[in-house]
Parts: C-alpha cells; structure tokens; sequence
C-alpha cells in the first residue's frame, strides 16, 4: 500500500474497533477466546458450517478479536450455533467456541437481540415451567397410560416465575425480531 | 440396589413416552430403583441457557438441589438435560458468588444445593453402574445377523472434561451394548457429528440437511437400524426420514437404547412401547421376539 | 579461561542416584579419563569423536544393534535434500573404527553411581546370539533363516529375519538375532562359516568408569493414534512421516517407490498434515515442535520430485521456515516443485469406501470455505517427542527433567548442554527438539563441557 500525497483509500485498521474480545474474556467460558490462531479447525468440524455458506466460526471469533461488537451482538449468526462442541473438542488452543457464542447470546440478549424463537420458547417456559404444557393433550395422557407411566407430570410452575422476577423483571423477555 | 431419582426432562415424557417406558422396564430388570423427580422444572437447555447463564444455573440447579432432597443421584435421560446439569453442577461446584445467588432462589422452598448430588447420563448407568458383565449374564434372546447404528449425541459426550461418559472422539458404550446383545456394530463416517436437532429452532431445513447426512452416511454401512440414547435425536433423526429425499421403503428404523436391549433381556414389546416408534423396528426385533 | 559455571545442584543428588550409598572418595582423587555416551545417534555420534579426538576414551552406548538413530531412516534432509544415508554413513564408519572409541551397541545403562569425574557405570550387553569378534556380517545366516517378521528399522513396513541387521549400513556389522521371534532351529548355525552363532550367549554386564556422561537419546514421533479424527492406525493409506521416509528410501521396503499400503498403486495426490502431536493443549503437548514444518515441506517436495505430476499439498496453521536457507526452501516447494499451500488444519480423514480414496475435511481460511479434499494418500507429520524411557535413564542418572519430559538444562543461554546434575551433559533432541544441525552442533557443545572435566580433573 503505497502512501501517497492524499490519504490512503482504505484505511487499515491496525487495532480491534473496540475491547470486545476483552469483554467476552473476561466471562467464564470465553477465557481463551485470545489463543485463537484463525487455523480453521472448528469450521471444517462444523456441521453448519459445511451446510451454510454464511455461518463460519472462525470468522465470528475472527470479528470478535478485532472488536466488531455491534456487528457480532446484532447479527443472528451467533444463535445459528448447535452447541455440539466439536470444535471446541478438537481446538488445538483450547478455544471454547460454544461457550463463547453463549457469552456472545447472554450479552446481545440483555441488549436487545435476541431471535423471535428463542424469546417465545423462553417465555413459554417462565409460564409454564416447562417446555410442552400446550402439547400435552389427553392423546399423550392416554399413551402415557397405556405404556403404565403416570399421567400427571408433576411439573412447578411456582420456581419459574420467581426465576423471572429475579432476571427477566415484570414483562415477558424483551428483543427486537431476528431476520 | 442402586437408586437414582429419575430426571425425564420436558420432552421425553410428551413426545417420546416410550423411552422413559423402556429406561424403567430395563433398569428395573438390571437392578437399578427409579424413584420419579416430582415438582421438578425445564432443565433451562438451549432457549433460557443462551439468554441468561444465571437463569439457567438456577433452573438446573433447582433440579440438583431437588435431588439432594430425595437423597440420590440424578439419572437424566435426555442428551439435552445430562449437559445441562452436569454443566451447572460444575459451574455452581466452582463459582460458589453464583451457588449463593442460586441458593437464595431456593431458600424459600426448603431447597439447597450443596454439591452432594451426582448426575449421570443412561449410558453411565450402563457402563458404571450395572456393568457389561452383569448385562452379559442377563441376555436371554440375542439377536443375530443384525446390524446397527450407534448415534450418542453430542450433549451427552462433550465436553468430556464435564460430562465424562465416553470418548468423545471415539465412544463405544452403545456398540459395546450391541455387541453383547448380539448385534453387529457398525461404524459410520461422522459417527460423532450432531443430528441437526438444535438447529430446529432457526432453520428448519438446515436442520433437516444435518440430520439427513448422518443418516445417509448410516445408510452407506447398509445399518439394519440406529440406536440412540437423547431424546432430541431419536426424534430427529426419525423426523427427517420423514421429508424429502428419502421414500418410504429406505427408512431406518430408529430405536432408543433400552427399547433395543429390552427384548434381548426377555422383555415384552409392550412394556417397551415398540408400537410407538414411528419407523416400525418389526424387522430388527424378529428374530428375538413376537412382534 | 574459567571452568564451566557450576550447576546448582548439591552433590547429595549424586549420590541419590543408585541403590548404594556414596562409596568414601578413592584416596588418589583421579578423574577417570573416560567418558560414556548414551545414544548412538548422530549428537551422539558427534559427541563421541569430539572426544576421542582429542585424545579420551568415549564408552557408546547405543540400545539398538546399530548407531545411526533416525538419520539413518530418513531419506533427505532439509534444506539442502542431502542424502541422509550418504552424509551419516561416512561417521558410522568413522565412530566404529575409532580405536578411542568402544562401541556398546544393543546395550542398556543399567546403572550409575560416583559423582562428576568419578562415575562408575554399569551397563547391560543384551546377547545378540552372534559374537561380534567372528561376525563379518556376510549374511548367510540371514538367507537361511525361515521367520519374518516386521523390521522396526522400516516402521513395521517391511521385513527382517529373526537373525537381521535393521538396514545395510548397520554399524556394527555383526548380526543379531532376536530371541523372540527365533524357533531354533540352527539353520542360521549350520549356514555361518565363521562359526559366530552362539546361541547359548548370555547378556553380559559390563562395569566401567568414566569423568562424564553424555545423554544423546533422540526422540521419537507421537503417536497419531491419539488422533481418532485423523484415521491413521485405521485407514491403511493414512501414515506418519517416518513410514513416509521408509517408503520414499531406495533401500526401503519398497525400493523407493511410494505406494500406497491399501492397495499398491502410486498415490496422485497427496496430502500432508501438519501440527499434529505439537501445538495442541488437549494432548498435553502446547510447545512447537521446530523441525515439522521444514520436515514436511521437504517430504512434500520429495513427492513431486518422484513423480512431478503428483498433486501435493500441505494442510497447516503456519509454515515456521526460521532457520538459513529455510524460507528459500519454502519458496523453491511452491514456485520450483508447485505444492500446493493450504491454511487451514484438518479436521478429519475419512475413507470413501465405494472409491478407496480419503476425503480429507479442512476449510481454506483464505477463502472461508470448509471443504473435503480428495487423496489418495495423507501423511501426518507428527511432533517429536522423548523417547519412552528417557525418565528411567534420567532416574539412573539423577538428572532432573522438566515438566514435557524433556532433559532439564541449567540455563537457557549460557548452560543449554548442562544438566542440573554435574558432569552430566545433553545433546540432541533429549534436552527439546531439534533438526540435524543442531543435534551436531549441541554434541559438539556437550563434548567439549565434558571434556573440560576429563581435562582439568573435575569440576572447577
């Protein structure tokens, strides 16, 4: 990139945007974010990544380190992880990539991003206390009855409402649609 | 004789009753005394685990502290709800700020989590608790000529440093339990890569494309089925035999584990909701019962 | 010019360092004029003519039958693509004929007491069932012997009798045969004109005292079967990069030609895979290895040169050319002999049974493309490692070892061939890994530290 008499067209940035990757190490789980070398091992372990074109993630602990928060914290790439943690079994570094995307989750989520599935199946279960109140029909009472199970599934729904109370304040969970 | 208190999840006992069925029928023949976790709560996997990790540590550590109560270890049988677990115990194990925070939710209620408690996944009941010996000695009807499929499920082996059930590279419990139940275990490309199940959430048919991989690299072993030990992938990976792509002549029958060594130990169909399976198992179990 | 900076350890540790006690001082406090090598390989080699050439009497012990280590296995070296073989076979001669120079090969260390300039060492002559002063190493025995097994000298790819030599420069010359293997049948006796089978021999224990010791054990590769997702110990065309010597070698198992072990047919396309074994916190082994980089470039290189069409390529996170003539190297493997430079670590080798070829599953990180390229060979290239029994022979030794199980040195710069034990010296891949230069140059340093014990009578 040759300097010339008026300013270089593209500015290249020789420090991360923002102490973003500070912010996630300093989390339990994102520790070793820094250790990361960009080797690509956890993308080709992937699933996603070798069934998607746009979720890499390398690129996303890539964005990370050079402080790209806005854009990691809105986008919806991070909740595309499965959590099947094969990279971070494979990461040579020690790179916990799992639970970095679930640091990355916790914060966008308290800052408003959070995808339409997720706030409603986590309303859902702060009402109920439990994932699958509205699909437990009499069909399923009488399968359970049949097979000699108890129909009645004992679930509290007391617990989650003080677990909303205490995280979630008064309202339903709050985030902006995804996508 | 062992006990556990016996931790279902939300799924298993609405969309896949069967299982829990056959865990019950199968451990009780091997010994092993369930008591059912009543009053319990959603485990907090995946949904509230991604949106708040102090949520999620209360909503699991309600369990643990619940088990502590009854007195015994946690058995869970889902994939999902053994990682979560097993994740906060060790997050309240060494964090005690949050076990404190945790604690004070469940004061109230006479709960505490102390760190007694252990939780184990089905596969470690098998391996640890009952042993293949005991199991060995206990086949009265072993299958012959079949071949099939170990699929353990990502939450259940990984990350090992937590879970600690099998080698998460190379896991053997399932195909150890096949072969001693006379089955042929077959390895597949991909053995230990994810069914797709979490990605139902996001993307449906992204979901189905994993899934279908994992089946069309078992199809290439020519398995006669799958057996699988998580709720979410039995579902799955039943569930996306059912799209496009694959007819219904090619579908692969997928059993959960106890539903799989049921039989081979001199128990009925019934009381293993063989019925309930939505890809019939009638070819994989003719050889060892009446179906 | 003063005497070697004095190692801090007590001498209470000398004596700590074998069943007996510390026997009372010799009344004529002689420092024995010997020295004792243990490794036969090329720093050990080094050590020893540096030495005896200046007028010492060197005791080299060598575990196996013949010196030589893993130079000797290796076809090229980099970065010059010597002929390894040619360039050591000059010195195992030289070693052997050394009249300063005792050669204990298929030798064990037993034991060691004394302290510095006063060691008295036993050793364990393991019976080779030849005696050695009749052998000529003709091979006659060899040609009647019915069993075979795998020749260790070729990773387990070829063949040798139970009567053998590892490989035709093996020094000494003298036959061995492996009793475990061997039936009795003495029709390697009957065949030998000289008479030199004996086997009624026993292994032999042999005492001696030397002013100081020299530890020059190598190393070995890790294992890659630690690497399930790697496939190598299950995928027949997956292999390490010493296997890949032994095949690409004209005196190999297949004279040179490099095939593949599934099927025998010359691979197209090869993959090597680098950063397996080092670099890696999970298999305990965080450290680089140094040498596997420039390793693997030149065995890449070899692929092309056999057989220009090939389709070669390396999968890695970084390419450490560090040392003179390195990054040339690099860059001749690229622009000169066209392999193929990708970044990005692999993942996962599976096979395709339909094809019989291996999908090797790595992403392009300068495209962010994760794919599975085809081979028809992969090679891993593994980090190098300490030998399994160097903690036994640091334990005899009473020589402290650092936390990778390396040989632990007395200061980084100014003491980097000094164990904390004095009189005690290390050289070669025992104290980290190193490439051959540095082997030689580190056996050089340690002769000349030991020799300034058997010339001024001990440690200043």
């Amino acid at each position: 990139m040759s300097e010339t008499a008026h300013e270089p067209r593209n500015k290249i940035a020789h420090e991360p945007k923002s102490t973003f990757s500070q912010e996630i190490a300093a989390q339990p789980g994102g520790e070793y974010i820094r250790k990361c070398i960009q080797c690509g091992l956890c993308t080709a372990s992937c699933m996603v990544a070798n069934y998607t074109d746009k979720y890499r993630p390398r690129k996303m602990v890539q964005k990370i380190l050079i402080g790209e928060r806005e854009e990691v914290l809105s986008s919806e790439l991070p909740w595309l992880c499965m959590t099947c943690r094969l990279c971070e079994e494979r990461c040579q570094e020690g790179v916990s990539l799992a639970e970095i995307f679930h640091v990355v989750r916790d914060i966008a989520a308290r800052e408003g991003h959070i995808p339409k599935v997720f706030k409603d199946t986590v309303n859902l279960v702060m009402k109920d206390g439990w994932l699958l109140k509205g699909s437990y029909t009499d069909f399923e009472q009488d399968d359970r009855t049949s097979l000699g199970l108890d129909p009645d599934l004992n679930w509290n729904e007391e617990f989650m409402k003080k677990v909303k109370a205490r995280y979630f304040g008064k309202e339903p969970v709050e985030g902006g649609e995804q996508e | 004789m062992k006990e556990f208190v016996l931790y279902t999840g939300c799924t298993a006992p609405v969309r896949l009753p069967a299982y829990e069925a056959a865990v019950k029928a199968v451990l009780d023949k091997m010994g092993i005394k369930l008591i059912d976790m009543k009053g319990a709560n959603c485990c907090g996997a995946q949904y509230v685990e991604s949106v708040n990790r102090h949520a999620f540590a209360a909503m699991s550590g309600r369990i643990l502290a619940l088990s502590e109560k009854y007195g015994h270890d946690i058995l869970a049988i889902c994939g999902a709800c053994s990682g979560s677990l097993k994740w906060v115990k060790h997050e309240l194990d060494e964090d005690w700020k949050l076990r404190d925070e945790v604690n004070a939710l469940l004061a109230d209620e006479g709960l505490e989590y102390t760190g007694k408690t252990q939780v184990k996944h089905l596969l470690q009941i098998f391996h640890e608790d009952i042993g293949y010996d005991a199991i060995k000695a206990a086949i009265v009807k072993p299958y012959s000529g079949i071949r099939l499929a170990a699929h353990y499920g990502c939450h259940v082996t990984r990350p090992y440093d937590i879970v600690r059930v099998d080698d998460p590279e190379n896991p053997t419990i399932i195909d150890r339990l096949i072969e001693i139940a006379g089955g042929t275990p077959v390895d597949y490309t991909g053995k230990t890569r994810c069914c797709g199940g979490p990605m139902l959430a996001m993307d449906q048919s992204l979901a189905v494309k994993i899934g279908l991989d994992k089946i069309r690299n078992i199809r290439n072993e020519k398995a006669d089925g799958i057996v699988t030990a998580c709720v979410f992938c039995d579902i799955q990976l039943t569930q996306v035999q059912f799209g496009e792509g694959v007819g219904e002549k090619e579908r692969i029958p997928v059993l959960t584990l106890p539903q799989f060594l049921g039989p081979a130990l001199g128990i009925s169909p019934a009381k293993l909701g063989i019925s309930f399976n939505k890809i019939s198992p009638s070819k994989i179990l003719a050889g060892v019962m009446e179906v | 010019m003063p005497a070697a900076a004095k190692p801090q350890s007590s001498r209470k540790v000398a004596a700590r360092s074998s069943r007996t006690a510390a026997k009372p001082k010799p009344a004529a406090k002689q420092v024995a004029q010997a020295a004792l090598v243990v490794g036969g390989g090329v720093a050990g080699m080094q050590a020893s003519l540096d030495l005896a050439n200046q007028g010492f009497k060197v005791y080299l012990v060598e575990k196996s039958p013949s010196i030589g280590g893993r130079m000797a296995m290796l076809d090229k070296t980099f970065p010059t693509l010597d002929c390894s073989a040619c360039i050591l076979t000059p010195r195992l001669s030289e070693v052997a004929r050394h009249p300063n120079i005792k050669l204990l090969t298929y030798t064990d260390l037993e034991g060691v007491i004394g302290k510095v300039g006063n060691f008295k060492v036993r050793v364990i002559k393991r019976a080779r069932y030849v005696k050695e002063e009749l052998c000529a190493g003709c091979g006659a025995c060899a040609k009647e012997c019915p069993v075979e097994v795998p020749n260790e000298f070729d990773q387990g790819l070829g063949f040798r009798k139970a009567i053998y030599v590892g490989f035709p420069q093996s020094t000494p010359s003298t036959y061995t045969i492996d009793m475990e293997s061997c039936i009795k049948c003495k029709r390697c006796e009957r065949a030998c004109e000289r008479k030199a089978i004996d086997l009624e021999m026993e292994d032999e224990r042999v005492e001696f005292d030397v002013g100081a010791i020299i530890i020059a054990t190598g190393y070995r590769l890790f294992d890659v079967r630690r690497y399930y997702r790697l496939g190598y110990g299950r995928l027949p065309d997956v292999i390490n990069a010493m296997e890949y010597e032994r095949l690409i070698n004209a005196a190999g198992p297949t004279q040179g030609h490099l095939i593949r072990l599934s099927d025998g047919k010359t691979p197209q396309s090869i993959g090597f895979v680098q950063c397996v074994g080092a670099r890696d916190v999970n298999k305990g082994v965080p450290y680089c290895s140094r040498v596997c980089c420039m390793y693997g470039i030149k065995n890449a290189v070899m692929a092309k040169e056999h057989n220009p069409s090939t389709d070669v390529t390396i999968y890695y996170a970084d390419i450490r050319a560090f040392g003179k003539g390195f990054e040339e190297f690099y860059e001749m493997a690229r622009t000169r002999f066209g392999v193929k430079f990708l970044r990005g670590r692999a993942a996962e080798i599976i096979e395709d049974v339909r094809t019989g070829k291996l999908h090797l599953r790595a992403e392009d990180t300068e495209t962010a493309q994760p794919q599975e390229f085809e081979h028809d060979m992969v090679v891993i290239c593994p980090g190098i490692q300490p030998p399994d029994d160097l903690d036994k022979i640091a334990e005899k030794l009473g020589v402290a070892m650092s936390n990778d199980g390396y040989v632990d040195v007395v200061h980084r710069y100014f003491g980097p061939v000094d164990t904390k034990m004095p009189g005690i010296f290390v050289c070669g891949c025992a104290d980290g890994p190193k490439d051959i230069p540095d082997s030689v140059t580190a056996g050089s340093a340690a002769a000349m530290k030991a020799s300034i014990i058997l010339a001024k009578g001990g440690a200043a």
